[in-house]
């Protein structure tokens, strides 16, 4: 089974210190969310993770056999992309599989991206500029290129934030099969915690950058963590279909 | 991801989506050939000798020793004249691109890093001391030494740049300042130099294709085949770092390295480039530009379309710098900055709209 080790992984910003030695332990198959309040390093760790940006600490990332997973094995998908590029979405889903692309593509790569094209219900965009898409479309054909890198560890970081309700189950839905069906990590930070619930195996509550609480969802999901680290009363009930709702009643410093 | 790497049921459907992105850019890359070709015959007939397309057919195949007058004219005038067009024209194109691509910046080019001054600033160091060569050879002095700055400064920009961790935005900020750097110095060469030998300078800083000889197109020829074969190991790399650096980066592409390796191979092809003719603007601007536009981001076809672009910008600046005054060829270097600067103009309204 895959498992990463994060060791107090510690980010600083100048002089700003914004993540401060989180560690945990994470395994194969799991979707694992991380949750918390807005700037409380949750996009910082994932980056850390993706190796996009320096931090202290270690990360040790094993494939079964033991051997170190590889840099370009890890996909990471942004929660906006910016770029002014010309590339089609097929050329730019294509680019996933920018290790193994030789001068004349070969047609299983085209393949794959004509499938996971087809799987996220984008094929009709196949022609368009990537460019010229919206934020969600964006957010999508990002999610497509990733995917069809085969990744052992999917860094995904807001992915719901631009998109429509049934695009939101649509991309956890995919997120959590693939983690199932190719025994993958995946890591996503969100911030509706009801789709959090819904969704993980594990969670991660960031606070301060301090991570405040982790493990199942159901304790970590727990109304005086919350309250202690969001500043706001919230209601933890479950629905009559079982899911776990979270409203949010008023502000933590009215009631001081 | 096992259920999207395996078998298929629609490998045909790929394919036929992949065909049609590329169908419209070999079409375009084949009318550009053509074009490239009808403009180098219209190049070798148009001169102060006045030659009909069949003139220069018969001169062509008579070869070099040919006995009759045409023969000499388009083999040792002509001939050297369009092939350094060629050679400059792509290699200046193409290199063009790969600063733009590795800087991620729409300004970036041979010239305004200032790979170009260095280079003038090299020739106008030959023409005040004679240095290296003496003699018979001393006509080779100026191209050497405009290379050797050329290599001088792009390594200044690379290292600079590396202290800033090969950032994209420092090398632009560096290149800049090696611009301004060189143009002073080229100034105060000039300031302290003869009214001949200034004159000298001022000429070879036009950019002018009457420098050319069988050397440079050798040269010049043999570093933009070595150089742009070496590219072809980096295009889909390249791609991948237009579509943007993050992305270049979570995809597993080194971009730092990527930076390092095509930032030496262009600006190696640039000093082979302008060391034979001089300074040369706007090609290196002008040509990735419309590539882009005509062609896209896809580097297995964005960076030939650019080497052709910089051909057939060129081989029409060498059309048009013979006929705007009849009898004399006006250095081909104010042709193309000329020319260059409404298309420039034209790009930067369409992009804003």
């Amino acid at each position: 089974m895959i498992s990463m080790e994060l060791s107090d992984i510690s980010v600083s910003y100048q002089s700003k210190s914004v993540l401060k030695s989180v560690s945990s332990l994470l395994y194969g198959g799991q979707l694992v969310s991380i949750i918390g309040p807005n700037g409380t390093g949750k996009t910082t760790l994932i980056k850390a993770i993706a190796k996009l940006i320096k931090f202290k600490g270690t990360i040790h990332a094993k494939n079964t056999d033991g051997t170190n997973i590889l840099t370009h094995e890890i996909a990471y998908v942004p929660q906006m992309t910016v770029t002014t590029t010309d590339l089609s979405v097929f050329e730019m889903v294509l680019l996933g599989r920018v290790k193994d692309l030789s001068w004349k593509v070969e047609e299983i790569h085209l393949h794959a991206v004509t499938k996971i094209l087809e799987e996220l219900e984008l094929i009709h965009l196949c022609y368009t500029p990537f460019s010229s898409l919206s934020g969600g479309q964006k957010q999508l054909v990002i999610m497509a290129q990733a995917l069809v890198s085969s990744p052992k560890i999917l860094l995904l970081d807001e992915p719901t934030s631009a998109l429509d309700l049934r695009h939101q189950l649509q991309v956890l839905d995919i997120a959590k099969k693939y983690t199932k069906d190719t025994g993958a990590i995946t890591i996503v930070v969100i911030h509706d915690l009801g789709l959090a619930a819904r969704y993980s195996d594990y969670m991660i509550l960031l606070n301060e950058g301090y991570s405040s609480k982790q493990g199942d969802p159901i304790n970590v999901l727990d109304a005086h963590l919350l309250e202690k680290a969001y500043k706001v009363e919230v209601d933890v009930t479950t629905s009559k279909k079982g899911y776990t709702t979270i409203t949010p009643i008023k502000p933590s410093t009215l009631i001081s | 991801m096992q259920h999207i790497s395996n078998s298929s049921p629609n490998i045909k459907n790929g394919l036929d989506i992949y065909k049609k992105i590329n169908q419209k850019r070999n079409t375009i890359v084949i009318i550009t050939i053509i074009s490239i070709l009808l403009a180098l015959f219209i190049d070798l007939a148009v001169g102060s000798s006045g030659f009909t397309i069949s003139d220069v057919f018969t001169s062509l195949f008579n070869g070099p020793n040919g006995d009759t007058i045409k023969s000499t004219i388009i083999w040792k005038v002509r001939l050297p004249m369009t092939l350094i067009c060629l050679c400059v024209g792509a290699s200046l194109g193409l290199s063009g691109t790969q600063m733009q691509t590795i800087l991620s910046n729409p300004l970036a080019s041979p010239y305004t890093l200032g790979v170009s001054s260095a280079a003038g600033f090299g020739a106008a160091i030959a023409f005040i001391t004679g240095f290296p060569f003496g003699g018979n050879y001393s006509w080779i002095n100026a191209p050497f030494l405009a290379f050797f700055m050329t290599v001088l400064s792009s390594l200044a920009i690379y290292f600079l740049g590396k202290v800033k961790g090969m950032q994209a935005q420092s090398m632009v900020l560096f290149g800049i300042v090696i611009h301004f750097l060189f143009q002073a110095l080229l100034s105060l060469v000039q300031f302290r130099s003869t009214p001949e030998v200034a004159a000298q300078i001022v000429y070879w800083m036009f950019g002018s294709l009457l420098k050319a000889t069988w050397t440079g197109v050798y040269v010049s020829g043999a570093i933009f085949i070595l150089c742009s074969l070496l590219l072809t190991r980096y295009a889909w790399k390249l791609t991948t770092l237009s579509a943007g650096e993050e992305r270049a980066k979570s995809l597993g592409v080194d971009t730092n390295k990527l930076r390092l390796h095509v930032f030496i191979i262009s600006a190696l092809m640039t000093a082979g480039a302008v060391a034979f003719v001089g300074t040369i603007g706007f090609i290196g601007l002008v040509a990735p530009h419309f590539a882009r536009m005509m062609i896209g981001e896809d580097q297995r076809y964005l960076s030939p379309m650019s080497a052709l672009l910089g051909i057939l910008l060129m081989t029409c600046a060498s059309i048009i710098s013979k006929l705007v005054i009849p009898g004399i060829i006006v250095p081909i270097g104010i042709v193309t900055s000329l020319i260059g600067v409404p298309f420039l103009i034209y790009m930067i309204l369409r992009r804003a709209k």
